[in-house]
């Protein structure tokens, strides 16, 4: 019918599932299993399209996805580093600064309540961290 | 989508930002945004959310607070109010592959087959050595499209047989 079996070979059904729920769309099987007659009438269009990406696909990619429904580019490099800038004296300048300014940022304000909380703490535990690194030494 | 407040506008009036005015740098910025993401993967999702609809306020004109608001959307199932900021996004930057996977997800969910593949394409098409994770969740429902589809073609085929 469409003129292409490729790839999928190997696939069960079990395994397409396993991996639905391995990455975080257990949905997927939902959509999986509807292959009435409706999803044939709705997906008739996009089928070639669809077999035309699956060929390309080099069968190693699932090595690495997403498991949650991607940010974009807040979702690089996660981990806080040395580097990182902001602290919680800055974000408590920043809340000064939009205060006295008449600033109406009712979601900012309370995005720089949460933020400034987070950087205390994470603050407190690298002071720590020093500490102990220090007493290490001594 | 957030509506616009009436600071909002009154800045967009003189051409500069909230972020503009009070002097938030883009490493800043995106620090913030990485808190909020950060919230995020732990599943913390109303920290999270506090923390991106803050950014839209703060730039309205950031493609990556859109995209991530309009991921935690997504995720929440508040496919309306997604599109709306998972569009934006796009709009301000296409070369951004995540709000085409959301996008994709959302239309799928809906049953909008052009549309959900449409915006797998362009999503696997802007990561074309597959390392990008976001582009591998795209390639992950092309193959569970390819799995319905080809069980659909299998019965059809049966039943064509069988008539005959």
């Amino acid at each position: 019918m469409f003129g292409l079996d490729k790839l999928v070979g190997g696939i069960t059904d079990g395994l397409l599932g396993g991996l639905f729920d391995k990455i975080g769309m257990p949905w997927m099987k939902d959509i999986i299993s509807l292959a009435g007659n409706v999803m044939s009438l709705n997906w008739i269009g996009a089928a070639k399209d669809v077999f035309d990406l699956v060929s390309q696909f080099s069968n190693s990619f699932d090595d690495q996805i997403d498991r949650n429904q991607p940010l974009g580019d807040f979702d690089s490099n996660r981990s806080w580093n040395s580097n990182n800038t902001l602290d919680a004296y800055r974000m408590d300048d920043l809340r000064e600064r939009a205060d006295e300014g008449g600033f109406d940022l009712n979601n900012a304000f309370r995005a720089f309540a949460e933020i400034g909380l987070t950087l205390a703490v994470r603050g407190e535990v690298q002071q720590h961290r020093r500490a102990v690194e220090l007493a290490s030494v001594i | 989508m957030t509506s616009q407040s009436q600071a909002q506008k009154d800045f967009a009036a003189q051409g500069r930002t909230p972020r503009e005015q009070l002097g938030i740098s883009d490493r800043e910025f995106l620090e913030m945004g990485r808190i909020g993401a950060m919230y995020y993967e732990q599943g913390n999702l109303d920290k999270a959310r506090t923390i991106f609809e803050g950014l839209i306020e703060l730039d309205p004109e950031s493609s990556a607070a859109h995209a991530a608001f309009g991921a935690l959307l997504t995720r929440t199932e508040r496919f309306t109010d997604a599109l709306k900021h998972l569009t934006r996004a796009i709009e301000l930057n296409p070369q951004q592959i995540a709000p085409y996977v959301n996008r994709a997800e959302i239309y799928l969910r809906q049953h909008r087959a052009e549309e959900a593949v449409a915006n797998l394409k362009e999503a696997i098409a802007l990561d074309p050595h597959e390392v990008d994770p976001a582009a591998n969740r795209a390639r992950a429902m092309a193959l569970g499209i390819y799995q319905a589809l080809s069980r659909q073609q299998r019965r059809v085929h049966v039943q064509t047989q069988t008539s005959t």
